[in-house]
């Protein structure tokens, strides 16, 4: 009785104490802006001309053999495979060598660093400048852990192109893996591309008064957000009294889903939005935004497709329900009937299921597509592009999932 | 002090507080001191009623930066219902109603314009609790379940939600005696509720009274 009673009483204590507090990696920003400043603007066909597999010979301790240098609008990453690190760079060019500066980090952990390339131009800036692909390519420079070490990179092949989906969970990344921004946000979204993501998913609930808004969790809280007096649903207030009287983790708003819709079209390069409902009452007003973005989209010659998740058979009893139903691009993660039944483009089990390779060929056969979620694990990751025929993967690692891809 | 160190710290010393009682608890009280086993040669049920005031100790990030982080005193009321062993250790129940916070601003500029921003937080904890008899002073903890409810005027638009959060209660007495039921001392005490991470020492008069003795 004794031992039951302490068991009893340890296990209700340590429940109490599940909670984790997170500590966020800063970005050197100024050290950035100040080591370019006065430098000139790197061109995008001098861009296209770094994209590409390299081999280091310094800094492979910490960064693996090989990485891979893709640019995305002014950033450039590095993906890289020891420690699923990577590196994000911002470039100019001065006295006809290319610096590149930025920081480092592991996708799991706070670990993080000042770096600072440079193209030199007997390393090949001087052929990228005049708008060559240069015979060698050589980009060296340091970067910061507990010392200053030293990093050598060589270009070694091409990039492949990207014709599968790497998709950013939560808005583009968890707050607990220690992103500059909150999940969920404008501000997460404008940095989703440069951990390698060419598709988000957003999680939708929706405020008292009928808007829908991005929002994880089921209730406000200290993990999402700072403000005291917000403790209950997100439905249980007004968007007006969510968007001016409480902030986020890293000090945003909760953007209405139209804003975020806006954002993505007009101000990055992502091609797919998947929408997942996180409540069952709202699938009416989502799909009517999904449509009035799509047709944005269209009219703006825009590359992006946006689609309603049907997560649980509520969400597609409710789907199925809309006027003309089959019209609205959706993502089914119910079994192969429901996909069929609710005309979703995308079938999207969980990757636990398996590879599923006969059920994403027949599925493939009928003109449909096959996303697989929430694979995080290097090892899985690398399983499935290799042995699975997923034409993509919902992450919170998109660096991870790049850098596989890349080198599969 | 981060989330997880608190509730780490919280959790620790009421373990050790408990697991130190549970060992008087299962003693022989053969085994105890002399002075011990006088202590208490009935077993009773009392009542405690309290009475004080309250204050918030931490205010979020979020509310420090709109200056919503003023000092308040809130009235305190208390109840608690303990079972007095013939040990060192009595357990009992512990309740209160907490007003954690309350604010009202005005003229509040937002991008949906100027309006009057109103708030209230209250708790409603309901906590087990181990109280040790240390000198002339009873020192107890204990942790149970809080009711939380916040309250939001702005934009003329009541919003009101609740959730239900873990506790914990640290807590001092002195008692007088004034007859052999009746007693009246001072207590403070310390809540800490933990989905909200808020810490509420408190000071009382309590009245405590023997209910039933054997």
């Amino acid at each position: 009785m004794k031992h039951f009673i302490i068991n009893s009483i340890i296990f209700l204590l340590l429940l109490q104490s599940c909670e984790i507090d997170i500590t966020n990696v800063t970005i050197p920003q100024n050290r950035i802006n100040d080591t370019l400043e006065g430098t000139l603007p790197i061109k995008d066909y001098i861009k296209a001309n770094i994209n590409g597999k390299y081999k280091l010979s310094e800094g492979k301790e910490h960064f693996g053999d090989v990485i891979f240098l893709k640019w995305n609008g002014r950033y450039l990453t590095a993906f890289c495979k020891k420690n699923a690190s990577f590196i994000v760079l911002e470039g100019g060019i001065r006295d006809s060598a290319i610096i590149l500066v930025g920081y480092w980090r592991f996708s799991q952990g706070s670990d993080n660093g000042f770096v600072k390339l440079s193209i030199e131009k007997d390393n090949g800036a001087r052929e990228l400048i005049a708008g060559l692909k240069p015979r060698t390519l050589t980009i060296s420079g340091e970067f910061e852990t507990d010392a200053t070490q030293k990093i050598n990179l060589t270009y070694n092949d091409t990039l492949k192109s990207l014709d599968f989906l790497i998709i950013a969970h939560r808005g583009g990344g968890r707050n607990i893996d220690r992103h500059p921004a909150s999940e969920n946000t404008i501000e997460m979204l404008n940095y989703v591309e440069r951990l390698g993501a060419n598709g988000v998913e957003l999680d939708v609930r929706i405020t008292k008064d009928n808007i829908p808004v991005l929002f994880h969790d089921e209730y406000l809280n200290k993990r999402l957000i700072r403000e005291d007096y917000f403790i209950g649903k997100v439905s249980d207030y007004t968007y007006q009294q969510l968007r001016a009287f409480c902030t986020l983790k890293r000090g945003e708003k909760i953007p209405a889903l139209k804003d975020a819709l806006q954002f993505i079209i007009y101000n990055t390069n992502l091609e797919f939005v998947w929408l997942d409902i996180k409540e069952t009452g709202s699938v009416k007003q989502i799909a009517e935004i999904q449509k009035q973005y799509s047709d944005l989209a269209k009219s703006l010659g825009r590359k992006i497709e946006i689609f309603l998740g049907i997560a649980d058979i509520n969400i597609f009893n409710e789907f199925i329900n809309l006027e003309n139903y089959r019209d609205y691009p959706s993502i089914c993660e119910l079994d192969e009937d429901y996909v069929i039944k609710a005309n979703s483009s995308f079938w999207g089990p969980r990757w636990s299921l398996g590879f599923l390779r006969e059920r994403v060929t027949e599925l493939q056969k009928l003109g449909k597509k096959a996303l697989v979620w929430t694979l995080d694990e290097p090892q899985f990751i690398k399983n499935f592009l290799d042995k699975s025929y997923f034409n993509g993967i919902l992450t919170n690692y998109p660096t991870v999932v790049a850098y596989e891809y890349y080198s599969n | 002090m981060s989330i997880i160190q608190t509730k780490f710290l919280a959790a620790s010393l009421t373990f050790l507080l408990i697991l130190f009682n549970f060992n008087l608890l299962f003693s022989d009280d053969k085994n105890l001191d002399s002075n011990l086993s006088n202590k208490h040669k009935t077993f009773a049920l009392s009542i405690y009623v309290s009475s004080g005031v309250s204050t918030l100790l931490n205010y979020s990030e979020g509310n420090k930066s709109r200056n919503i982080n003023k000092r308040n005193f809130f009235y305190l009321p208390s109840l608690k219902i303990m079972w007095n062993t013939n040990t060192l250790l009595n357990i009992g129940i512990e309740s209160a109603f907490i007003t954690i916070m309350k604010d009202q601003q005005y003229n509040q500029n937002t991008d949906f314009g100027i309006t009057n921003f109103e708030a209230l937080m209250t708790a409603l904890p309901i906590s087990l609790i181990f109280d040790m008899n240390i000198w002339k002073f009873n020192l107890y903890a204990g942790f149970g379940a809080a009711y939380i409810e916040s309250y939001i005027n702005a934009f003329d638009d009541n919003s009101s939600s609740s959730i239900i959060a873990g506790n914990y209660i640290y807590g001092l007495e002195y008692f007088i005696s004034l007859t052999e039921r009746l007693k009246v001392g001072l207590e403070a005490k310390l809540y800490y509720i933990t989905s909200i991470n808020k810490y509420l020492p408190g000071a009382c008069i309590s009245i405590g009274y023997d209910v039933f003795r054997w």
